[in-house]
């Protein structure tokens, strides 16, 4: 059986958490985080440019509706590590590898958002609309997005959040972020750079969903003192 | 050199070649020269999960029914499925490896219970406190103990999001058992790390296909027993899922 890197139990000076080895990595360390934000930001933004067309489509036909919801889940089913390790050979050195996979995950959350956001629109308003003389365009870009947004950016919340926490395999394939940082203090054998990593990742999920939340409220103001 | 006759290596080291060899081989499936084939990495690869989501299941229906008789009890179950989300698996398997238990099965194991709790825990404990205050103040009234009122009222009305959660909890399990392979304790995820460590393409990619069609199987597997026990046992109406 062969395992990654050599194994050295019973190392001493390596506590589970140290603050000088954030001060003495504070370059690492912020390289790190802006690695994990843009591949994150890539893999969601490129989940949404995805998931709106397929969204659409599955509004067409109850069939396609299950079709594509299916597809998302069987897509979801897939382990990340096989899937980032079968595009390596593919994309090689490119973030592709780990953007392409965690776009298709977030698929399943995204979809099912948009989806789930536009069934809620009244279709009193709808007539509302189509009474006022708006075309079916403009309906869609005035009145049925609106009512759909904070759904979908609960949905896109929870992708980012999720995102977060997956990118961290992409380490495994040398993809940069705190999963890079990760393996390699799991080669090292050093607990420090382990937890700080692990927890520096955990921060950075309650931050990026603190600040959806703001975005989602700022976004949505006549939803506002309703809760989310 | 003449260029009309191919070197061996020329010829056979296409991806595909590799993949197509790799994939109508015994050896790779039954394994050879003491490297394990894809069956003995699925029966570990079971094993794994099947061990993780028994401990699971003990842990998590247990404390979830000792949640419902404590007031903060929600808050503690929405903490915890909030929590386990943000924290990277990989992370904590690889800090269990080299932190005190040591690489293997057991790093693996303590890490897939820890991350399938949560959604047995929130499951089961919305199916039981979604049963209807009647029946349980029903069976109070026909003398039961408190025990009696969650063993034989409660936790069978719960059973039908039981399985949900457990359900949820098993694709989650054999999904991240793959994982396992990084720290020694086999499963089909040694396929991919085993070939991507060898930069041998041929059984990254067949991995990958064993990997992916074994993870949807156990998906659809779980839904269809799940709606079998549904069935069996009726339907609470919960929103999601």
């Amino acid at each position: 059986m062969r395992l990654p890197g050599d194994f050295h139990f019973h190392k001493m000076g390596d506590p589970w958490l140290s603050w000088h080895y954030i001060t003495a990595n504070s370059h690492a360390i912020l390289s790190a985080t802006r690695t994990h934000v843009t591949l994150t930001l890539e893999a969601v933004a490129l989940g949404l440019v995805v998931a709106m067309p397929m969204a659409a489509l599955a509004r067409q036909q109850p069939w396609l509706r299950s079709l594509v919801l299916n597809l998302c889940t069987a897509i979801y089913a897939v382990p990340s590590i096989a899937f980032i390790v079968a595009l390596v050979n593919i994309f090689e050195l490119s973030s592709l590898t780990v953007v392409i996979p965690l776009a298709s995950y977030s698929l399943v959350i995204l979809v099912r958002n948009i989806l789930t956001g536009l069934d809620e629109v009244d279709g009193e308003a709808v007539a509302a609309a189509r009474g006022m003389g708006m075309s079916d365009r403009r309906i869609f870009l005035k009145v049925r997005l609106p009512i759909a947004v904070p759904t979908i950016i609960a949905g896109i919340r929870l992708a980012v959040v999720s995102t977060i926490e997956l990118v961290v395999i992409g380490g495994y394939v040398g993809q940069g972020g705190y999963g890079e940082e990760i393996f390699q203090g799991f080669a090292a054998n050093s607990h420090t750079q382990l937890t700080t990593y692990i927890v520096l990742t955990v921060l950075l999920a309650l931050v990026a969903d603190a600040v959806l939340l703001v975005a989602q409220r700022l976004l949505t103001p006549w939803k506002r003192g309703v809760a989310a | 050199m003449t260029g009309s006759v191919p070197l061996p290596e020329q010829v056979n080291n296409s991806t595909w070649h590799q993949f197509t060899t790799w994939m109508t081989s015994r050896s790779s499936w039954f394994g050879a020269d003491g490297n394990a084939g894809v069956f003995h990495l699925l029966v570990q690869h079971i094993w794994i999960s099947v061990l993780a989501l028994g401990i699971t299941c003990a842990i998590a229906i247990p404390m979830a029914a000792a949640l419902t008789r404590w007031r903060r009890g929600g808050l503690v179950v929405t903490s915890l499925a909030n929590g386990a989300r943000s924290i990277p698996i990989v992370g904590v398997m690889l800090l269990l490896a080299i932190g005190p238990v040591g690489v293997g099965t057991e790093a693996a194991v303590i890490a897939l219970v820890i991350f399938a709790i949560p959604p047995v825990l929130t499951n089961t404990y919305t199916g039981i406190r979604e049963v209807d205050a009647d029946t349980t103040r029903a069976a109070v009234g026909m003398g039961m103990t408190r025990l009696q009122v969650m063993r034989a009222v409660e936790l069978p009305l719960a059973i039908p999001l039981i399985a949900t959660g457990v359900r949820l909890a098993a694709v989650q399990v054999w999904a991240t058992a793959t994982i396992a392979a990084l720290i020694g304790s086999g499963g089909l995820g040694n396929l991919v790390t085993n070939g991507y460590g060898l930069q041998y393409y041929g059984e990254v990619y067949g991995g990958v296909v064993v990997i992916a069609v074994t993870a949807i199987a156990v998906d659809a597997l779980m839904r269809r027993a799940e709606n079998a026990i549904r069935a069996r046992f009726g339907q609470l109406v919960v929103a999601g899922f």
